[in-house]
């Protein structure tokens, strides 16, 4: 069961913020698939999946699809070739 | 229909700005109903056009997808066209460059007339959960047309483009093709370059074909399938060409119906699918039973799984390189925050903190890492099964299109997937093709799964099947048969 400490902790990981209404919607929602993700524990293989194909590697040349202006071209804000945030612990 | 169309255009018939305008017609005529298009890409489409006939009037040849008009789901990236991903999180992002798979078509000379609606970020199955509201189902618009692929099913079923391109991580091309009347074909992983497709989970994700025939299906798929260097996860193969092997008879081939996944089905669409066996043995295909008793387990670890991957791809989204930015933030830490809360749907922010819960370290061992246990099972008990037959078979859904706000819960949305996961955590192909009707006229569609990297086995029974049956019904809006 996911209490209502945990929900909170899940969303300072999730980087999301919630009314209590939608905390209370939202804690029956995950507590019903939790009850249907569960039905895992009966689970008992020794082996994990991994992918039986290795990656394709390529040649170790610098590709440059786009230019650093083309990067920036969706930034909220940008300064001269930089992303712009506000600084950390200030507004 | 793909090359139908071209020999109009070589024989000039039709020209290319015609053929464009009949399809952008359809939509003008159509999408205000039917809500497929996110964004119409008229002008370019027109000019791309043009230049198609250009080269038809100075007598150069045309490949078969040249004026060719395609749909392309809204995660997959287009060079200065808004891909929104069905978000607000994304509504006003234009990539900087295009995905593998809208190079390979635009090379081909293939027409985008728009990008379609999706459930945000790929998550869900009904098409209901899109920032840009609902598509419509063409065969009853008070019923879903399936998810996420739902925009790009719909573009197809109600001519409004000829092929579309979709994306599928658990169902998402072909189940909405079950629901639409259309063919949806999802390749195997690692077939097809994910290169430009916002990714939702990416050991499962893959781009899929939307289309009115396998044919066509067939034709897109060798077009897209060219190997990129830039998806470390697309293999390097002798490509087999599909559309050659479309025609070999299926004398002496062997199909397994998966017996777990035709419990629970009613009886009426159950006798849909024992008619469409009845098929595959006139074609000369030996049919029997197989089971996959791991099948019971599939859902809860596709979900675990998905979800766990979901919250990882998704940290990415926080307003600071791309994307919506919150206007409400005093600290970097409020801005990150409030940009998330405000630009997902609330079904995402839900499987992102499921997806947080199942990785937290408390957790992994019994979640994250034991849905990789049960994935490991079911691949080793589905490659015993590839072992005894050819080609599996089973409902692509359990039902039809069921109406808006029918599931009300994530559970009940979750179990509509039950048929598809499986293709996804095996990394398989499978294709849905339309089997007929329930008596309300809606689509049912058939499932074939293949073993990996035999997607011109899947095409080639699928070609079979379409060619023994005949086609599917076109669909109506109000009463009047729509399309070109």
């Amino acid at each position: 069961m996911i209490k209502k400490e945990e929900l909170k902790l899940l969303a300072q990981l999730s980087k999301l913020s919630f009314s209590q209404g939608e905390e209370e919607q939202l804690q029956k929602e995950l507590n019903s698939i939790l009850l249907f993700a569960d039905q895992i524990q009966g689970i008992k293989n020794n082996k994990e999946w991994i992918s039986e194909y290795a990656c394709e590697l390529r040649e170790d040349e610098i590709i440059l699809p786009v230019s650093q202006e083309e990067l920036l071209a969706n930034a909220p804000t940008k300064k001269n070739g930089f992303f712009k945030l506000p600084r950390r612990g200030e507004g | 229909m793909i090359r139908a169309l071209h020999h109009q255009l070589v024989n000039k018939e039709l020209s290319a700005v015609e053929l464009t305008d009949k399809y952008l017609q359809g939509i003008h005529t159509q999408d205000s109903v039917l809500h497929a298009y996110i964004t119409v890409t008229e002008k370019k489409a027109k000019t791309a056009a043009r230049k198609v006939d250009e080269k038809i009037a100075r007598g150069e040849e045309i490949g078969l997808l040249e004026g060719i008009p395609m749909s392309v789901k809204d995660n997959i990236s287009t060079k200065g066209i808004t891909t929104s991903c069905g978000s607000a999180m994304l509504r006003d992002y234009q990539p900087v460059y295009d995905a593998h798979v809208v190079e390979q078509l635009k090379n081909a000379g293939a027409i985008l007339l728009g990008k379609t609606n999706m459930d945000e970020f790929g998550m869900g199955s009904t098409g209901e959960s899109s920032y840009y509201g609902a598509t419509k189902n063409p065969y009853h618009t008070d019923c879903v047309p399936g998810g996420s692929s739902g925009g790009g099913a719909v573009s197809v079923a109600a001519d409004m483009a000829v092929f579309g391109l979709g994306s599928d991580t658990g169902g998402s091309v072909r189940q909405p093709a079950s629901f639409c009347g259309v063919v949806g074909f999802k390749p195997t992983y690692g077939a097809v370059s994910r290169f430009g497709l916002i990714a939702y989970a990416s050991s499962l994700d893959q781009i899929g074909i939307l289309a009115k025939n396998t044919e066509d299906t067939a034709i897109v798929f060798d077009t897209v399938s060219e190997f990129d260097c830039r998806d470390a996860t697309h293999r390097k193969r002798n490509k087999i060409a599909t559309v050659s092997e479309l025609q070999k008879p299926l004398t002496g081939k062997k199909i397994g119906v998966l017996k777990e996944l035709m419990q629970g089905i009613s009886s009426e669409l159950e006798q849909l699918l024992l008619a469409s066996v009845e098929v595959f043995c006139g074609l000369g295909a030996e049919v029997v039973e197989v089971s996959v008793p791991e099948l019971a387990l599939s859902l809860p670890v596709y979900y675990i799984l998905a979800c766990g991957e979901c919250a990882s791809n998704l940290a990415r989204f926080d307003g600071v390189r791309y994307g919506t930015r919150t206007k409400n933030y005093d600290t970097i830490e409020e801005m990150i925050v409030n940009s998330r809360t405000e630009g997902f749907g609330f079904e995402v922010k839900q499987r992102i903190m499921m997806g947080n819960y199942f990785l937290r370290s408390v957790n992994y061992d019994n979640y994250y890492k034991k849905a990789q246990e049960g994935r490991a099972a079911l691949c080793d008990a589905v490659k015993q099964c590839f072992e005894e037959v050819d080609m599996l078979l089973s409902p692509t859904v359990h039902t039809t299109a069921f109406p808006f706000g029918s599931l009300t819960d994530a559970v009940s949305r979750y179990k509509t997937d039950l048929c598809t996961v499986l293709a996804n955590l095996c990394g398989l192909p499978a294709i849905s093709i339309p089997c007929g009707y329930d008596e309300k006229g809606l689509p049912f569609g058939l499932q074939l799964m293949g073993n990996q990297f035999c997607e011109h086995t899947v095409l080639n029974f699928a070609y079979q099947y379409e060619q023994a049956t005949g086609e599917s019904r076109k669909p109506t809006v109000g009463g009047d048969s729509v399309g070109i």
